[in-house]
């Protein structure tokens, strides 16, 4: 009799039990099948199911965990991944599925912990230290990224692409250009026809800009400009008449003292335009700069100083200056802190004085106080620059003439994106308003300008810039017959430049 | 044209066509059947002639012979939502496989070594799903079963119609029973938990994540950017040179007008 009892008891519990763990197994399968075929909606279908029958499955956790992340619902594939952990701290790759999936939410942080234990549990995964090397990277710590980068590809072949460009940029990022220039060379090499290798042969150009004591660039072009205008520094004037120009300009520079953190240079640049039927307009306009930069960190925050001195001097045909027009001497200190990968602050300042031999009334000393934050979104292909600037102009008092005192605070926004086939972008907005506080006339200027620009690197040396800009200069004045200061302005840019 | 001559053509024609018909036919790749889902140690399948070893996403064609090694095993998941799993030394082979939505009907051979198969109910129509050991053949309706190779059948959930190949005796098996195939009369024994266990454990073979190469991604390429194009790879920095030819920097060249004259 009690055998029957146990017999009975024994029947009903595998008659309960069994099916739904049969259900769980069945559904599992199901699950991984649909995954294995790159169905990933499907498979969460089941696992979702699995789940119902048996919460506690560590394996349904993590597959469903690693379904959700190819569906790329990040938060909750980290839900199920770290249930799959909780639940099985030793299952297969957990690890490194968990490392993943925090590198897709961007939190390197949490990444780079999983991603540790990961090669703790696995020392030979050469993934795993790939991505351990993306997460150092990404947080700034580019000596341990590059160790990172060059153990993923030794481990792992199938990595060495990769793992060798971000290597390269590790050591870019250092300023190790040497051990940089090898990397991104191998992979220009190694990738040929790749993005890859593209983006490494960018960098080996720029890291053999950066290295080069002696540099230069030569451009000429053609503009059509709606309404030719004077903007030599503070000057504004209108000559309401278009005209085709040809331009022209040369520059040649020199850095004495050249390090990866810091640089003392200087340079020549030399620019002339040819107005057509407006001789009158014809510049030449002649700069020499001296600057000086550092590199440094404080507090761990890199920041980058520069300080940049230039002597202006702008002549002209046919004009009551017979020949010279303007000089001006210029001091800009500057100071960029990265906060992060993708953010940057600039701060700058900017004094300047102009003297105009024949127009004393607009001598004067010209401040620029200017703050701005750099955004780098979509890995550097877009960058985002807003800012504000004030500028305070004291000038000279000259007797019966025009006061040209002024203050204009200044916002802009300037875009720029690194588009497909080598094609760069660029976007700039500004609204400033000048107001001439010691006007008699009250002169009151508004300021509109958007400017695009799309360039394209024709050959090794040889660039193509496509430009447009307009400009809206509203004036309000009391000044009796036709405000002088205010106009409309487009040009059309088409210029070749060769840097060398 | 003489008609003979025409009708002789048509022939000929259509004879052709046949030809074509039938070679593309057969030149059609064959379509799997089921995927493997897990695999223990080394397993191997003899798959249209050649021999391959099996892994995680593994397609199973009709035909296929599966041949596990020592403390092997292999998990093995069939369109009609039937799921095997082979234990070690165990040798297996799919003699028919048809699925439509209206009939189920397979045919498996366990030659060797231990199984447990979950067979999904099937109610839309016909279903005949055998696996056959050296000596009986279990026909499932829906149920978890195990079968030894070398006699033991029980069942888990459901019940099973079992027959001796020499027509020896027939036997309807119900759920939390054994029986053993070899014995001359069906002697019936419940499928206690030592059993039970000890199946479980020969034909477990656990699922896991696919392998790192599956599902291997890179972040995006870093582009040189703005801040790489400065002085020292930090944004913000100026260019050295501020080109006044460069409508970059949204300046406009410098040009000259004479001065306004002030009203007298």
């Amino acid at each position: 009799m009690r055998y029957r009892l146990r017999f009975l008891i024994f029947l009903i519990v595998c008659a309960i039990s069994q099916p739904v763990l049969a259900d769980f197994e069945l559904n599992l399968n199901k699950g991984l099948a649909l995954y294995l075929k790159k169905d990933y909606q499907g498979a969460v279908k089941f696992l979702e199911q699995a789940l119902v029958e048996n919460p506690n499955s560590a394996v349904a956790n993590q597959i469903l965990g690693l379904s959700l992340l190819k569906l790329k619902k990040y938060p909750e594939s980290i839900t199920y991944l770290e249930k799959a952990k909780s639940l099985d701290p030793k299952i297969k790759r957990i690890y490194l599925d968990l490392g993943t999936a925090y590198l897709k939410i961007e939190d390197y942080n949490k990444a780079q912990v999983e991603l540790m234990e990961a090669i703790r549990q696995e020392p030979d995964s050469g993934l795993a230290y790939y991505y351990l090397g993306y997460a150092q990277y990404k947080l700034g710590n580019h000596k341990d990224a590059a160790a990172s980068f060059d153990k993923a590809y030794k481990l792992d072949p199938d990595l060495t692409l990769q793992s060798r460009f971000y290597a390269g940029l590790s050591h870019y990022k250092m300023s190790n250009y040497e051990r940089a220039k090898e990397e991104f060379a191998f992979v220009g090499e190694f990738g040929a026809g790749t993005d890859t290798a593209v983006a490494a042969l960018q960098y080996l150009d720029i890291i053999t800009s950066l290295t080069k004591r002696y540099y230069g660039g030569v451009s000429t072009g053609f503009q059509y400009d709606t309404n030719v205008a004077v903007e030599a520094e503070d000057v504004d004037i209108v000559s309401d008449k278009s005209a085709p120009r040809a331009v022209f300009f040369f520059n040649i520079g020199f850095n004495p003292y050249l390090k990866p953190d810091a640089v003392l240079g200087g340079n020549y640049s030399f620019y002339m335009n040819f107005n057509k039927d407006l001789e009158d307009f014809n510049i030449q306009d002649h700069r020499i700069n001296l600057y000086g930069v550092k590199k440094t960190t404080l507090g761990g925050t890199p920041v980058s100083f520069f300080l940049d001195y230039f002597y202006d001097i702008v002549l002209i045909d046919g004009t009551p200056a017979s020949h010279l027009f303007s000089q001006s001497h210029s001091v800009s200190p500057q100071a960029a802190f990265q906060w992060t990968p993708y953010t940057s602050t600039v701060i700058s300042y900017e004094f300047i004085y102009n003297n105009f031999k024949d127009f004393p009334e607009r001598d004067a000393a010209n401040n620029n106080f200017t703050i701005a934050e750099v955004f780098s979104i979509c890995n550097g292909r877009l960058l985002l620059k807003p800012g504000f600037n004030f500028e305070v102009n004291s000038a000279k008092d000259v007797a019966n003439t025009f006061n040209f005192d002024y203050v204009a605070p200044e916002g802009f926004l300037e875009a720029l994106a690194s588009l497909p086939f080598g094609i760069t972008t660029f976007f700039e907005f500004h609204y400033y308003r000048q107001d001439y506080y010691n006007d008699d006339f009250n002169r009151v200027d508004d300021q509109i300008g958007v400017g695009v620009v799309v360039s394209k690197r024709l050959y090794k040396l040889l660039y193509l810039d496509l430009g447009y800009d307009h400009i809206s200069n509203l004036s309000d004045t009391d000044f009796p017959g036709p405000n002088p200061f205010e106009y409309d302005r487009d040009i059309f840019s088409v210029t070749l430049t060769a840097k060398f | 044209m003489d008609k003979k001559i025409e009708i002789r053509i048509l022939k000929i024609f259509v004879l052709l066509l046949s030809v074509i018909w039938v070679t593309d036919s057969y030149a059609q790749e064959p379509e799997p059947i089921g995927i493997v889902t897990a695999v223990k140690g080394e397993v191997v399948v003899v798959s249209a002639g050649k021999s391959q070893v099996v892994e995680k996403g593994t397609s199973v064609f009709l035909g296929d012979r599966f041949e596990t090694k020592e403390a092997s095993g292999v998990k093995i998941l069939f369109d009609d939502d039937t799921l095997i799993s082979l234990g070690a030394n165990a040798n297996f082979d799919i003699t028919e496989f048809v699925y439509t939505p209206k009939e189920r009907k397979s045919y498996s051979n366990i030659f060797k070594g231990k199984l447990k198969a979950i067979v999904q109910k099937f109610e839309r129509g016909d279903s005949n799903v055998e696996f056959a050991t050296p000596n009986a053949v279990a026909g499932i309706k829906g149920t978890t079963q195990f079968i030894d190779a070398d006699g033991d059948i029980c069942m888990d959930d459901g019940v099973s119609f079992i027959r001796r190949k020499d027509d020896a005796w027939d036997f309807t098996l119900e759920v939390g029973l054994c029986i053993n195939t070899l014995e001359r009369v069906p002697m019936p024994r419940p499928f206690d938990r030592e059993l039970r266990e000890k199946f479980e454990s020969e034909t477990e073979v656990k699922e896991e994540v696919p392998s790192e190469e599956e599902f291997e991604e890179f972040p995006e390429e870093e582009l040189p950017s703005e801040a790489d194009l400065t002085p020292f790879g930090a944004p913000g920095i100026p260019p050295i040179l501020q080109d006044p030819t460069d409508v970059f920097e949204g300046k406009t060249p410098v040009d000259v007008t004479v001065n306004p004259q002030l009203p007298q």
